[in-house]
């Protein structure tokens, strides 16, 4: 073996191995303020006062990041919400301010940074378009039926999302979620066949839909239905086509008879999920600018890095200004319950605006 | 702090090769988490600064470890599984002094040149063409099994 021949193999096998290495999460800054195991378990040399000294260095940062990302977030309209705003026939334009629901207080551990004059941030308002005026004016006595499908994500957004909106008064809402569900397997569960199935009996007003954290994966060999695009990854043009295709599909069907749709687009996920459901969030936003009577959920733009394509574990709640916690510790692809709010906040102000426009 | 966050799996795998253990890696890099933070926004190459600090955090912990003989009270994360001639070749990774393996790493691994390996390991450029000569020698054996 010559020298170029053994530098390549060691290349490979040097990367083999770090492709190997296994990965747990990175310490949180409410890790690193109550001082981590591992650093007190080793002992040498580090003191208290390092800990100490690094959390609020660290703390001085997250200021910094959060005074930078909240001059960011004044500006929050999605592409779909950019593409219905040039086109909308019928508009709403009363400056929507966050409903006076409280955060869940937060402890220690959970809000990161607080801003200097933390206060209840107004969220853009979302412009809805409508080709079919609604049909029906909701009323305390005869409210919107509002259903809301979708994946695990669903099911945990529910109960925050209810406490909400139900202040409103006019609204009974349901939820039909299915755990580990999506658009790319409906060998596990198949939402256009069921929802076909479903929807004329339950005859929502307003569907509420999320979908997207099952779908970073290429289409099954066995899926008749994806055709060629089967085995292609998921940043292939075949997989976006077919993925495409199967949003039109459901935002046609759920936006129809008077229907109003609202998509909760994706809220990212780690570090190694990022790149591939930056891809089917892509596809969804321009999915839902091509669609009347659909009002997409910017969740990525709300739950993403300040750098836009990072993952964020700390994001600002716009109830309070505050600058916080979101992920599950134990699976941070998934929202803990403060990020669970934040998202039903958003959707919140979504629903309460279709609600003024019926 | 979130480009800070995505640093961490990547400085993983890299202490993980310099180290040869996950236990160890895991530690020295949350670790250089906790000296870096303070200063990642405001330094030129955040991200050199980062790999700087992992690199001499391995290096230090190896010393300290044989001084100490320390490293076993760390808490035990399962190691991977690997081929038979990758665990070979790790094998004989870990048999290199600690220079020899960071300079093998960081140059097969990252493709650093001799200038920012001699600057990481605090040697001569010169050193570090020494190093990575033996270090190959020594690899070749593994490899040609």
């Amino acid at each position: 073996m010559n020298d170029t021949a053994l530098e390549d193999r060691v290349r490979v096998m040097l990367q083999d191995i770090a492709d190997g290495t296994p990965i747990s999460e990175p310490p949180t800054i409410a890790t690193l303020r109550s001082g981590t195991p591992d650093l007190d378990r080793v002992e040498f040399g580090r003191t208290r006062t390092l800990t100490v000294v690094g959390i609020a260095a660290c703390l001085l940062v997250a200021a910094v990041a959060i005074f930078n990302h909240r001059a960011d977030s004044t500006t929050t309209v999605s592409p779909a919400e950019t593409a219905a705003n040039q086109t909308s026939p019928i508009e709403t334009s009363a400056q929507f301010t966050t409903p006076s629901v409280a955060p869940t207080p937060t402890n220690a551990t959970e809000t990161a940074v607080s801003s200097p004059a933390a206060t209840a941030t107004t969220i853009t308002p979302t412009v809805i378009t409508h080709n079919v005026a609604p049909t029906r004016t909701p009323t305390a006595e005869d409210p919107a039926r509002v259903l809301v499908v979708g994946d695990s994500e669903a099911g945990l957004l529910s109960p925050n999302l209810q406490t909400m909106i139900e202040t409103t008064g006019l609204t009974s809402m349901s939820t039909d979620y299915q755990n580990s569900s999506g658009l790319v397997r409906p060998d596990f569960f198949d939402w256009p066949t069921h929802l076909r199935q479903s929807i004329p009996a339950a005859k929502p007003d307003i569907v509420i839909a999320v979908f997207g954290l099952n779908d970073a994966q290429s289409f099954s060999s066995t899926d008749t239905q994806a055709g060629p695009a089967a085995g292609h990854a998921v940043d292939s043009p075949e997989w976006r086509a077919e993925y495409a295709k199967r949003v039109d599909d459901l935002m046609n069907y759920l936006s129809a008879d008077g229907r109003t749709l609202i998509w909760v687009g994706v809220s990212n996920g780690t570090s190694d999920l990022i790149p591939r459901l930056a891809v089917q969030n892509d596809v969804v936003a321009a999915e839902a600018a091509k669609h009347q009577n659909v009002i997409f959920v910017d969740s990525w733009k709300h739950f993403i890095g300040i750098d836009g394509v990072s993952f964020a574990p700390y994001v600002l709640d716009p109830r309070d200004g505050g600058y916080k916690a979101v992920r599950d510790e134990t699976d941070p692809s998934n929202l803990n319950q403060i990020g669970q709010e934040i998202l039903a906040t958003y959707i919140d102000n979504a629903l309460r605006q279709e609600l003024q426009h019926r | 702090m979130s480009a800070l966050y995505d640093q961490f799996a990547p400085m993983v795998r890299l202490a993980h090769l310099i180290t040869g253990s996950t236990s160890i890696a895991e530690d020295v890099v949350q670790d250089a988490f906790l000296r870096v933070a303070p200063h990642y926004a405001n330094v030129d190459n955040p991200r050199a600064y980062l790999r700087a600090a992992v690199v001499n955090g391995c290096r230090s912990y190896q010393r300290r470890a044989i001084r100490h003989e320390r490293a076993s009270t760390l808490a035990a994360r399962p190691e991977p599984i690997y081929d038979a001639p990758i665990v070979e070749f790790f094998d004989g990774l870990r048999a290199l002094n600690d220079r020899q393996r960071a300079a093998v790493v960081l140059r097969y691994y990252l493709d650093l040149g001799d200038d920012e390996i001699a600057e990481l390991i605090s040697c001569a450029p010169a050193t570090v063409r020494v190093l990575i000569r033996r270090a190959l020698a020594h690899l070749r054996k593994v490899v040609n099994q």
